[in-house]
C-alpha cells in the first residue's frame, strides 16, 4: 500500500500554499487515492503562515498521518517552523531557493532546492504562480501525473478564465522540465495511482460541505445563522444551493437570534437549523433551554474551536462538550452528537434532524475546526437511501387534544399552527400543564413534567449506530474516543495490535444521552480504561466519572493541533 | 388556552370575545393592557380573522403574556426575543399571520438588538409594543422608556430618580425603516382598535407604540392623558422625514399613523423571488448539486 503525506506551507494569500494542497488532492482523489487533509493558516485576514497537509494512499487512509513525508517550502518562515515535523530518517524537503536559507543540520533529511520564485517571475512573468512551479515540481520528483493535475486546474478555472488556465499550466510545466533538468532523485518516495478506485462514485467535499449536504438530504426548510469562523462554510453553502432546493436561509444579527429563528421555524413546522462555533453556542444558550421545555425540534451545529472566550478561532479543539451537554440552567436533557470524520459530517447531519424530529428537541451536533476544512473523498450519498423521520403529528381533529399530553415514552403529538379548529394552544418557556398553559404553583406537574423531557431523551441512548468499535474482543487496554480524531486513534490502535499489544477502542458518536450499557460492556472487556480527548480538562472522562461507576484515567491534547497516530500510539503504549 | 372550536362546522361570524381564551389575564385592575387585549380581539372580531392562521409571539413582562389570553397559536418565548422567534414563524409558513406583543423593556432593553433587523428586514408580522415606561413583572424598576421623574423616583431601583435619556420608539421603528409606524394610547379604545386594525392588515413590518400605563408602579395617566393628541389630518404619511419631526415633538405626545409604505416588499416576497430566480424556472436536485462535487 503506497502512502504518502505532503504538506505544503507558504504565506498565506500571496504564495497560496492551500491552492497548491488543494490541487494536489484533488488529482490524487481522481487518480483514485484516499485522501486526508490537514489545514492550518493563521487568523489574520491576509498574510502569516499557512499549510496544507495531504495524506494520500492506494488504500485506506484514517488520519492525516505522523508528520510530512515531503515538506514544500515556499518562504523562510515555512522552512523555520515546520522542518521539525518533517521526518528525520530520510524525509524530503523541496523549497524556494529563491527565498529559503538552510540550515547545517537537514538530519538526514533530502533536500532540494528549485528556483521556484524566478521560475515564477522570470519565465512565466507572474509571480503569483510560485505554487503552480511547485506543483510542477511535486509531479516530477513524486509520479504525481501532470496531466490529471492540468485537468484539475482546467476544470476549476477553465469557465471562468481560461487566461488563468494557461498561465498556471504553463508554471506547472515549468516547475516540471526545471526538475527534470536539473534534479536527479535521491529519495524513494512516490505517489501510486489506483485506477480501480477511479471509478467509484465519490464525492469530494469538506466537512462544512458534508455538515450543509446532509441538511439538505434532511430535507432543511429554514437555516438562521451568524457568521463565525470556522462554521460559516455551512451558511455560505446554504447560501448557495438552499434556494434552489425550496428553503431558505436567513443571515442574523447574532446567535441569539439565529436559535430564536429557528426554535420560530420549527414551531411552525419547519425543520431547521443554525451552526455556529464555541462563542456562539454560547450565546444560544438561553435559547437552548426554551427549545428543551417548549420541546421544539432543531439542530445546532457547533464547529468547535478552541476556548474560552474568543479563544484559538482558526485552531482545533474539542471543548464544547460540556457546554453541549450541560448548557442551559436547570436541568435541560438534550441529545448531543460528535461525527467523527467527513463520512459523519454528512450522514451524522441527517441523523441529528431524524432524532430532533422523532424526540421533539434540540441536537447539538459537534463538529470542530479540523473537520470544517478538511477534504476528503467520500462515497455519494445514496439519497434514495436516505430515511427521514418526521415529527410525531397530531392529524385528526381532536378536542380533547393536549400538546404536552403525559405519555409513557414521553413523546406527545404535535398539532401544528395553522391546523383547523385547534384546540388552540400556547408553548411557553415557563413550567406547564399538559395543554401548554403556564402551571407555576403545581410542583407535582412541574415534576412530572421534568420526568417526561428526562425519559424521552434518556431512552434516546439505545439508538443504534452511534459507536464505532475497533481492535480484538478482549483488551488489556480499552480506550474511549470521540470527536475528530478517530481516524488517528484507530491507525494507533492497529498498529499497537499488530505489535503485540491487545489494545480495543470504542469510539462515541452519542454523548448525551450517555449510552452507560454500552460503556460498561466495553469496560468489562478490557483491563484497563483510558479516555482520549482534545480538551484541557477531560470533559467526557470527567462525565463517565459521574455517570458511571467507572474511574478511567485520560490523555488529552489541547494546543490546538489534532493528535497524530504516533502521539496516541506513545501514549497508549505508556498505559500498558 | 385549549378553547375548542369544531373542525369543519358551518361558517360562523365570531364575536369579538370569541377570540378569547378561557384564562384569565394575571394583570394588575386598571392596567393598560386589558385595553389592548380587547382592541385586538376587536380587530380580529372586524376582520373576522380565522384564528387557525394566527400565530402570537411574545418574550417575558407583563404584556408578554398576551398569547395565553387569545384563542389561537401562540409562543411566548424568552425575554427579548419575540422577533427572532416570530420571525422564524413567518419563514417558516407565510401562510401565517404573525403578531409580535411586548414590552418596553423586553422590547427596547434586552431584545433592542433585534428590533431594527426586523424592522429593516420587512417581516411580514404586526409588532405591538406595549409602554408603561417600567418593569412591572419585576416589580418596578425603571425601563429605557422611562421619562417621568417623580414617577421614577417611585422605581425600586432608581430612588435617587434616573439620568438617562429615554428612548423613543417611534423615532426609532422610523429610522430602523419599518414600512408602518404608529403611536396609539390604552386609554383611548375606539383609536385604538382602529389603527390595530390598519396595521394588521398592513403588508410587512407593522409597528404600533401602544402607551399603556402601568397602575401599579408607574401610573401615567394623568400626566400622560393632557399630552396625547391625534395626529392631524394633513399630514403626509409616506413622508418619513415629517413623521420624524413629530415623533420627536417635546411638547405633544402624537397619535395616530406616522408612516406607511405599502410598496415595500415584504421578506417573504423576497425569499419568494429568490426562490424563482435560483431555479430559473426548472426544478433543482440534491443530485445535481453533488454532481458538481464529484
Amino acid at each position: 500500500m503506497s502512502d504518502l503525506v505532503v504538506k505544503v506551507g507558504g504565506e498565506g494569500g500571496s504564495d497560496s500554499p492551500t491552492t497548491a494542497g488543494e490541487f494536489i488532492t484533488s488529482t490524487a482523489i481522481r487518480e483514485g487515492n484516499s485522501v486526508f487533509t490537514l489545514r492550518t493558516f493563521p487568523a489574520e485576514i491576509k498574510g502569516g503562515l499557512a499549510t496544507y497537509q495531504v495524506r494520500m494512499s492506494d488504500g485506506a487512509v484514517h488520519s492525516q498521518g505522523d508528520g510530512p513525508d515531503v515538506l514544500c517550502c515556499m518562504n523562510q518562515e515555512s522552512y523555520d517552523e515546520l522542518f521539525r515535523e518533517l521526518r528525520p530518517d530520510g524525509g524530503v524537503l523541496v523549497y524556494d531557493r529563491d527565498s529559503v536559507t538552510l540550515d547545517d543540520h537537514l538530519n538526514g533529511c533530502v533536500a532540494y532546492g528549485v528556483p521556484l520564485s524566478s521560475i515564477a517571475a522570470d519565465q512565466i512573468k507572474e509571480r503569483r504562480t510560485k505554487n503552480m512551479v511547485l506543483l510542477g515540481v511535486v509531479s516530477a520528483l513524486f509520479g504525481l501525473p501532470l496531466e490529471t493535475l492540468k485537468q484539475c486546474v482546467q476544470d476549476k478555472f477553465g469557465k471562468r478564465n481560461p487566461d488563468a488556465v494557461a498561465l498556471n499550466h504553463a508554471a506547472m510545466e515549468a516547475g516540471h522540465a526545471w526538475t527534470q533538468d536539473n534534479v536527479a532523485k535521491r529519495d524513494s518516495f512516490g505517489f501510486t495511482s489506483n485506477p480501480a478506485m477511479a471509478t467509484v462514485r465519490r464525492i469530494v467535499v469538506d466537512g462544512s460541505e458534508a455538515v450543509a449536504i446532509g441538511a439538505a438530504a434532511a430535507k432543511l426548510d429554514v437555516y438562521a445563522g451568524y457568521p463565525i469562523t470556522p462554521a460559516s462554510d455551512i451558511m455560505h453553502w446554504l447560501a448557495q444551493h438552499l434556494p434552489r432546493l425550496g428553503g431558505t436561509m436567513i443571515q442574523t444579527e447574532d446567535e441569539i437570534s439565529a436559535l430564536g429563528v429557528v426554535l420560530g421555524a420549527s414551531f411552525a413546522g419547519a425543520k431547521s437549523m443554525t451552526a455556529t462555533s464555541g462563542p456562539g453556542l454560547s450565546l444560544m444558550v438561553e435559547m437552548l433551554g426554551l427549545g428543551v421545555m417548549a420541546e421544539l425540534p432543531a439542530v445546532i451545529v457547533d464547529a468547535q474551536r478552541g476556548g474560552p472566550s474568543t479563544g484559538l478561532p482558526t485552531k482545533c479543539e474539542n471543548g464544547d462538550l460540556n457546554l453541549a451537554v450541560y448548557g442551559a440552567h436547570g436541568d435541560a436533557p438534550k441529545i448531543v452528537l460528535a461525527p467523527a470524520d467527513i463520512h459523519d459530517c454528512l450522514h451524522d447531519t441527517i441523523g441529528a434532524f431524524n432524532l430532533a424530529e422523532k424526540y421533539q428537541t434540540p441536537v447539538i451536533v459537534l463538529t470542530d475546526q479540523s473537520m470544517a476544512m478538511r477534504t476528503q473523498a467520500i462515497e455519494r450519498p445514496d439519497l434514495g437511501a436516505v430515511k427521514l423521520v418526521t415529527r410525531k403529528l397530531q392529524k385528526k381533529h381532536d378536542p380533547h387534544y393536549k400538546r404536552y399530553a403525559l405519555t409513557a415514552d414521553g413523546i406527545s403529538p404535535v398539532l401544528l399552527p395553522g391546523s383547523p379548529g385547534g384546540p388552540y394552544y400556547t408553548i411557553t418557556g415557563l413550567s406547564h400543564d399538559e395543554e401548554g398553559n403556564p402551571a407555576t404553583n403545581d410542583g407535582d406537574l412541574g415534576a412530572a413534567m421534568m420526568d417526561k423531557r428526562g425519559r424521552k431523551i434518556a431512552s434516546a441512548r439505545f439508538e443504534s449506530g452511534w459507536s464505532r468499535l475497533f481492535g480484538p474482543e478482549r483488551g488489556q487496554l480499552g480506550v474511549i474516543g470521540w470527536g475528530s480524531l478517530e481516524g488517528a486513534l484507530h491507525e494507533a490502535v492497529e498498529r499497537l495490535n499488530a505489535a503485540g499489544t491487545a489494545i480495543r477502542a470504542l469510539h462515541l458518536r452519542m454523548l448525551s444521552p450517555l449510552p452507560v450499557e454500552e460503556i460498561e460492556a466495553f469496560a468489562a472487556s478490557v483491563d484497563k480504561l483510558v479516555v482520549l480527548e482534545l480538551n484541557y480538562s477531560g470533559q467526557l472522562q470527567r462525565i463517565i466519572r459521574a455517570e458511571m461507576d467507572l474511574k478511567p484515567g485520560l490523555i488529552r491534547k489541547y494546543d490546538g493541533i489534532p493528535f497524530t497516530p504516533g502521539e496516541i500510539e506513545a501514549a497508549l503504549r505508556a498505559e500498558v | 388556552m385549549a378553547q375548542t372550536m369544531t373542525a369543519g362546522s358551518e361558517p360562523q361570524v365570531r364575536k369579538a370575545k370569541d377570540y378569547r381564551s378561557d384564562l384569565d389575564p394575571i394583570w394588575c385592575p386598571g392596567c393598560g393592557d386589558f385595553g389592548v387585549l380587547a382592541a385586538v380581539s376587536e380587530v380580529f372580531a372586524e376582520q373576522q380573522v380565522n384564528p387557525d392562521e394566527v400565530v402570537i409571539v411574545s418574550g417575558i413582562g407583563c404584556s408578554s403574556r398576551f398569547p395565553g389570553f387569545l384563542s389561537c397559536y401562540g409562543f411566548h418565548s424568552v425575554h427579548g426575543r419575540a422577533l427572532p422567534v416570530a420571525t422564524g414563524v413567518a419563514l417558516a409558513n407565510p401562510k401565517l399571520k404573525v403578531l409580535v406583543v411586548g414590552g418596553d423593556g423586553d422590547g427596547l432593553s434586552i431584545g433592542a438588538g433585534h428590533f431594527p433587523h426586523a424592522a429593516r428586514r420587512n417581516v411580514n408580522l404586526t409588532y405591538l409594543l406595549l409602554d408603561n415606561e417600567i418593569y412591572g413583572l419585576t416589580k418596578g424598576q425603571i425601563s429605557p422608556t422611562t421619562t417621568d421623574l417623580s414617577l421614577a423616583r417611585k422605581a425600586l431601583s432608581s430612588p435617587h430618580g434616573t439620568w438617562e435619556q429615554p428612548i423613543n420608539p417611534v423615532g426609532l421603528a422610523l429610522s430602523y425603516g419599518a414600512s408602518y409606524v404608529a403611536r396609539a394610547y390604552s386609554a383611548q379604545r375606539k383609536e385604538l382598535t382602529s389603527v390595530i386594525s390598519r396595521a394588521f392588515r398592513h403588508q410587512g413590518f407593522s409597528f404600533v407604540q401602544v402607551i399603556s400605563p402601568c397602575t401599579t408602579f408607574y401610573n401615567s395617566y394623568k400626566t400622560m392623558t393632557p399630552r396625547v393628541r391625534p395626529i392631524e389630518e394633513d399630514h403626509n404619511i409616506h413622508d418619513r422625514n415629517g413623521a420624524l419631526m413629530l415623533a420627536y415633538d417635546r411638547k405633544h405626545v402624537w397619535l395616530g399613523e406616522f408612516y406607511r409604505d405599502p410598496d415595500r416588499p415584504t421578506l417573504t416576497d423576497q425569499f419568494e423571488h429568490l426562490k424563482q430566480l435560483a431555479v430559473g424556472g426548472r426544478p433543482a436536485t440534491l443530485e445535481a448539486v453533488l454532481d458538481r462535487y464529484s
